[in-house]
């Protein structure tokens, strides 16, 4: 079962989210709230597996509250929510350790698959944020990654960062490349150690800043 | 209005779209003349925000008129001030009693029946 907060400073949207789940057999919603400050309230007596997180809210906005989030709770993922497209907004999302930026105005399939991709594989990119993404990093060139340039990726830890990238599950991932599922954690893990991304969904931004993979 | 988005969220159930639309019905006179209260203040930023924030209802509603003024208020309050929304505004505000009759209506109507 997957643990859902909904935090969205509008009751409305609340509800309109809480009926499109309400039909998700593996899904519960927990708890809601109003702003980023109720939630971390909220984080200390349940237990979440997956934040629907506003943007913009009064008292705490979404970003600061990831920011707190990353501290105290690291291994909660978090949805942001927003109707901005602004691809810059999409970066400092996943650079602040987002795990998917939906829009609010996203079909209602793509929230679910969404939801259950980010718990199965800890990150999800829409095609449309992923080609916002890509136009506005090369546009711009002077996206600045926060990510180490230290070691060079060894040529399977490369295999495992595109197979990331397309998505696919750790069992897929060990399938694919003939080894083991307990190898592909390995190398996810050096991954992150080599390239300073807090989460999956940052080894993907990385890869597509860096060239190595387009969608 | 054009419910085809609400019915997908809702998966097609009706009790469920008329659940979320009698909210609507409770919450939307207040968000809007909250929007008008903002238009005869000098804070474009949080008219703007309100604006922002009305959208994604409309959305569910299907109101593409509605929609758009939303986004014109809000590129109008931030490029030229509070005083340059006003008529959008009151469009606005009209606009959304417009959906609310239907809306009523769409309430008020028994669903179309299949013939076999």
């Amino acid at each position: 079962m997957i643990q859902i907060a909904l935090v969205d400073d509008q009751v409305l949207f609340r509800r309109g989210m809480a009926l499109l789940l309400r039909d998700m057999a593996d899904v519960r919603v927990v708890f809601e709230c109003a702003n980023g400050e109720e939630l971390l309230t909220g984080m200390r007596d349940n237990a979440v597996d997956i934040i629907l997180l506003d943007v913009e809210m009064p008292v705490m906005g979404g970003m600061e509250a990831l920011a707190h989030l990353r501290r105290s709770h690291p291994e909660v993922k978090v949805i942001m929510l927003s109707l901005h497209t602004e691809v810059e907004l999409f970066v400092d999302a996943m650079e602040k350790g987002a795990n998917a930026y939906l829009l609010k105005i996203a079909e209602p399939v793509e929230i679910e698959n969404a939801i259950r991709e980010v718990a199965e594989s800890g990150y999800h990119f829409s095609d449309r944020v992923s080609q916002a993404m890509l136009h506005g990093l090369v546009k711009r060139q002077q996206v600045k990654p926060s990510y180490k340039d230290v070691d060079p990726l060894s040529e399977r830890e490369l295999e495992v960062l595109r197979a990331i990238c397309q998505e696919l599950t750790t069992t897929e991932i060990a399938g694919q490349l003939f080894i083991s599922p307990r190898t592909v954690d390995g190398h996810r893990n050096n991954l992150l150690l080599k390239t300073g991304a807090r989460n999956t969904a940052g080894l993907v931004v990385y890869a597509m800043t860096k060239g190595l993979y387009a969608p | 209005m054009d419910l085809a988005y609400l019915g997908r969220l809702c998966k097609g159930d009706r009790s469920r779209m008329a659940e979320y639309i009698a909210l609507y019905l409770q919450e939307a006179p207040r968000l809007f003349a909250q929007l008008g209260a903002l238009a005869n203040k000098q804070d474009a930023e949080q008219l703007a925000q309100t604006a922002h924030g009305l959208q994604p209802h409309v959305h569910y509603m299907g109101d593409e008129r509605l929609y758009i003024l939303l986004d014109h208020i809000q590129e109008c309050a931030s490029a030229q001030g509070t005083a340059a929304c006003k008529e959008s505004v009151r469009e606005c505000i009209a606009l959304n009693q417009e959906l609310m009759h239907a809306l009523i209506q769409w309430s008020t109507t028994d669903p179309p029946t299949t013939n076999r």
